[in-house]
């Protein structure tokens, strides 16, 4: 017969293997001509399907590095938009996998995110300021 | 004007349109790649390539750090890469040379590249000779 100390101790490790599983991390690549013929690309890293950084060169060739942060939505934001990139989820709460749509500015820098994460909740990006950061000016 | 003003202002002229020619010949293209790592993170880079020639490569690392190296080359005589499946490959532009260029790419343990080589838009067989460059900023974790 177990201590139900030992039975606490048990159950708590097995909670910390299932809350310690890491975050899959994904990176998606886009890249387009500028009106003035030069090119334009943007690197987008997520985890779990969420977006955490944007990276690229847009049309005044400019580099930027773009940390984002995200709100989660109660409603579908990107409803009926054709997703700019998606992937593969493990969990059952998003089997269609997690989709993000893109909009760009003028200069075909990332101006707007909107999409659906692993766990099935609906996110929309909330902050595109820049900083002078890894790779970015 | 006065003679040697004359010869500047021809020379300026001559050597404006070299840099126009250049630049306007100078076929950018980009590849991209991701994947991942032996501990479940991700690595990607993203390879310039000027007429086939790698001028930048630019990534994220296994340890999450952010990288920008600048590929210096050497022509070689015999192709480096013979038997090799290429990395890259392209469709040249211009007139003349080769009709495409192609690139291998082996990466370290971390995923960044440390051995490069590859036959570039003027038909000649290059060899990465060094990886100028280093970590561009902090970690991204």
């Amino acid at each position: 017969m177990m201590r139900p100390a030992a039975v606490g101790m048990i159950a708590f490790l097995l909670l910390a293997c299932v809350f310690t599983v890491a975050a899959k991390t994904e990176y998606r690549y886009t890249e387009g001509k500028c009106p003035t013929g030069e090119d334009w690309w943007c690197v987008v890293r997520y985890e779990d399907g969420i977006p955490t950084y944007a990276t690229g060169v847009s049309c005044s060739g400019y580099k930027y590095y773009t940390p984002l942060s995200h709100q989660i939505v109660a409603i579908n934001p990107t409803a009926g938009l054709a997703p700019a990139h998606t992937g593969p989820c493990e969990s059952a709460a998003a089997p269609g996998g997690w989709s993000s749509v893109i909009r760009y500015d003028d200069n075909n820098k990332p101006s707007w995110m909107g999409g659906q994460a692993c766990d099935g909740s609906y996110w929309v990006v909330t902050d595109f300021t820049n900083i002078a950061g890894p790779g970015g000016e | 004007m006065k003679p040697h003003r004359i010869s500047m202002f021809v020379g300026a002229l001559l050597l404006a349109s070299i840099t126009t020619v250049s630049t306007a010949f100078a076929d950018v293209e980009r590849r991209f790649e991701t994947g991942t790592c032996g501990d479940g993170s991700a690595w990607w880079t993203l390879t310039h390539y000027e007429n086939g020639i790698p001028v930048l490569i630019e990534g994220v690392d296994c340890k999450g750090k952010p990288f920008a190296l600048y590929p210096m080359q050497g022509y070689v005589t015999i192709d480096p890469g013979v038997g090799l499946i290429p990395t890259h490959t392209g469709h040249c532009g211009g007139a003349g040379g080769a009709a495409t260029w192609f690139s291998i790419i082996r990466y370290n343990m971390d995923h960044r590249p440390q051995w490069m080589a590859g036959r570039d838009c003027t038909g000649n067989y290059w060899l990465a000779t060094s990886f100028e460059g280093a970590e561009v900023g902090g970690q991204l974790d």
